[in-house]
């Protein structure tokens, strides 16, 4: 027998070497401690997060009343040693190069926090309703936005203009690992939200599954006859672009190339594709839709997922979203709680994530059974869906249900268990969501798009032209009408 | 499901290549790899002839370029039967 263990043979491979499982740990970590508080410990509360300032002494706070006496510039040393500690262990696990992640790590963890500051600037950041506060009479008021925005633009310019030092960086440049925890720690924000809306949170889970499945049984086909009748595509290049195209981009894509046997050049290629069009979305879609779905914030959440493919840039884009349209309403007056939108878009490509391992089996049998049909070929192993299944969905469900658990439960120790949550989902989640912005821009090269010819029109095509508005109108059929809760 | 053969699978530029234990086998296809495994083990003398052989091939995920891993680890696992 083969003893290579970088086959994934049995149930549990890769649960120590791949990003995947490492996402599932970092994050059940912080959750895990987060609810010491049930029991009077804070043992989360010592992270910093930046405010809006005018006053650059007092640019970032700490989380917990706990923690208060802790100097801000000291918290963000105790942040940097415990997450620099945590990832570098998961590096020398997945056998990176951990010399080189632990100074990439400690150089794009300065990035974040300045852009993070910087983006917090009142001129940035403050709502119309804080300019007697900061004695301003001007700001692009962008809320946190404006930081994610830096961060992006940072990360693409180092990117695509010192490709030398992005080579360095790209060792600890993980966007995928970074917004699976950060999704992770969401799954808290959305327990504790169930506890005072959990009606709307399950109406939201059930609405984005139902959507999911609609959307996708209409984008698959429709990629893949463009691929194949417009641009002439061989089989094995149409049916991964649809893929990347209509499922969840960069995943989708490989799992499909593993279905139908294509050479990995196919999936890789697309790859390319997938993740540097995303850019174009994360920029465009969150002004767009702010100014055209201010009414349907849900929807436009919904949309969002179903359009921008891959975690990360998803994430992105319903972070973006959600900051410009809680911002939006909040210059008309009305008040409308963070994390609603984001939560809608993530929800979704929740769905979409788990879908992928089913649609790769379908696609496997029926490539196997009807396309390729060969002597000697047995079934399609069961395990495959397992093998592609998004580990990190598990640490979400987890962190997510332990809360409402706990409401269900022990609803005396609500108040206690929020203490730890909000370290968790508030300042540990932005924190991660910055290092994903950056991270994305360090490992986006525009130039490799070139030579990609016809796969990269007609990935074009499906993008721009097929999924944005079916995305939408199948949106507007499953959310139409759901407000944020708690809206005023 | 028992496997008599087990083979970590790997690409190279335009070849597959399948590894198993001291044998190594390439092809341009899977099937011309498939054919090639079978006249490998054929050739191996491991197995009594008309015995029926189970092979299970499993993608080297090592083979997918690092950054796209964190995305997607897994290519793809295949069990393929045929007679000595």
């Amino acid at each position: 027998m083969a003893n290579d263990r970088n086959l994934n043979r049995r149930w549990y491979s890769g649960m120590l070497t791949t990003e995947d499982w490492w996402s599932v740990w970092l994050g059940l970590l912080m959750v895990a401690l987060g609810l010491f508080s049930c029991f009077g410990i804070d043992l989360v509360g010592w992270i910093a997060e930046p405010k809006t300032w005018m006053d650059p002494a007092k640019g970032a706070v700490v989380s917990a009343e706990a923690y208060k006496g802790l100097h801000p510039i000291l918290s963000i040393i105790v942040t940097y040693v415990v997450f620099t500690a945590l990832t570098s262990i998961g590096a020398a696990a997945m056998k990176w190069d951990v010399k080189k992640y632990f100074w990439g790590f400690t150089i794009i963890f300065a990035i974040t926090w300045i852009v993070w500051y910087l983006g917090h600037n009142a001129y940035l950041a403050a709502m119309s309703t804080q300019y007697d506060k900061f004695g301003i009479s001007w700001s692009l008021s962008m809320g946190g936005g404006a930081s994610y925005l830096l961060a992006l633009g940072v990360g693409l310019i180092i990117g695509n203009f010192f490709k030398r030092f992005a080579g360095f960086l790209q060792e600890a440049a993980k966007p995928e690992w970074f917004i699976k925890v950060a999704i992770i720690y969401l799954g808290v924000k959305l327990g504790v939200k169930c506890m005072e809306a959990a009606g709307f949170a399950v109406e939201l889970a059930l609405t984005g599954a139902a959507a999911t499945i609609a959307a996708y049984l209409i984008f698959w086909p429709l990629s893949y006859t463009v691929g194949r009748k417009l641009f002439k595509l061989p089989r094995e290049w149409a049916a991964v672009l649809a893929s990347g195209v209509s499922i969840c981009g960069v995943s989708a894509a490989v799992a499909t190339g593993g279905s139908i046997r294509s050479r990995t050049i196919v999936p890789v290629m697309t790859a390319i594709m997938v993740v540097i069009f995303t850019i174009i979305f994360i920029v465009a879609l969150p002004p767009i839709y702010t100014a055209t779905l201010h009414d349907e914030p849900i929807v436009a959440g919904s949309a969002t997922g179903m359009t921008v493919k891959t975690d990360g840039a998803d994430a992105a884009t319903g972070a973006i979203l959600d900051e410009m349209m809680v911002a939006k309403a909040a210059e008309q007056g009305e008040t409308w709680e963070k994390g609603w939108i984001l939560s809608a878009s993530i929800m979704t490509k929740i769905w979409i994530d788990m879908f992928i391992g089913v649609w790769a089996f379908i696609l496997a049998i029926l490539w196997t059974t009807l396309v390729e049909k060969k002597p000697g070929q047995m079934k399609v192993p069961k395990s495959e869906i397992w093998f592609r299944f998004p580990k990190f969905v598990i640490g979400y469900l987890i962190a997510w249900f332990i809360y409402v658990g706990i409401a269900t439960l022990a609803p005396h120790i609500t108040d206690m268990a929020k203490i730890g949550a909000e370290s968790v989902e508030g300042p540990m989640r932005h924190l991660f969501f910055m290092l994903t912005f950056v991270a994305i821009g360090i490992i986006t090269d525009f130039s490799k798009l070139k030579g990609l010819g016809r796969p990269a029109l007609s990935y074009a095509v499906c993008q721009f032209i097929i999924v944005p508005p079916i995305a939408l109108i199948i949106a507007y059929i499953f959310h139409a009408g759901m407000m944020v809760p708690g809206a005023h | 499901m028992r496997i008599d053969s087990e083979w970590c699978l790997s690409i190279s530029g335009r070849q597959w290549i399948a590894r198993e234990n001291g044998l190594s086998v390439s092809g341009m296809t899977l099937d011309e790899l498939e054919a090639n495994i079978k006249d490998a083990l054929m050739r191996s003398g491991r197995y009594a002839r008309k015995k029926t052989v189970t092979v299970f091939m499993g993608v080297d995920t090592k083979t997918l370029p690092a950054w796209i891993r964190p995305y997607q680890s897994h290519y793809f696992n295949r069990y393929i039967r045929f007679k000595m």
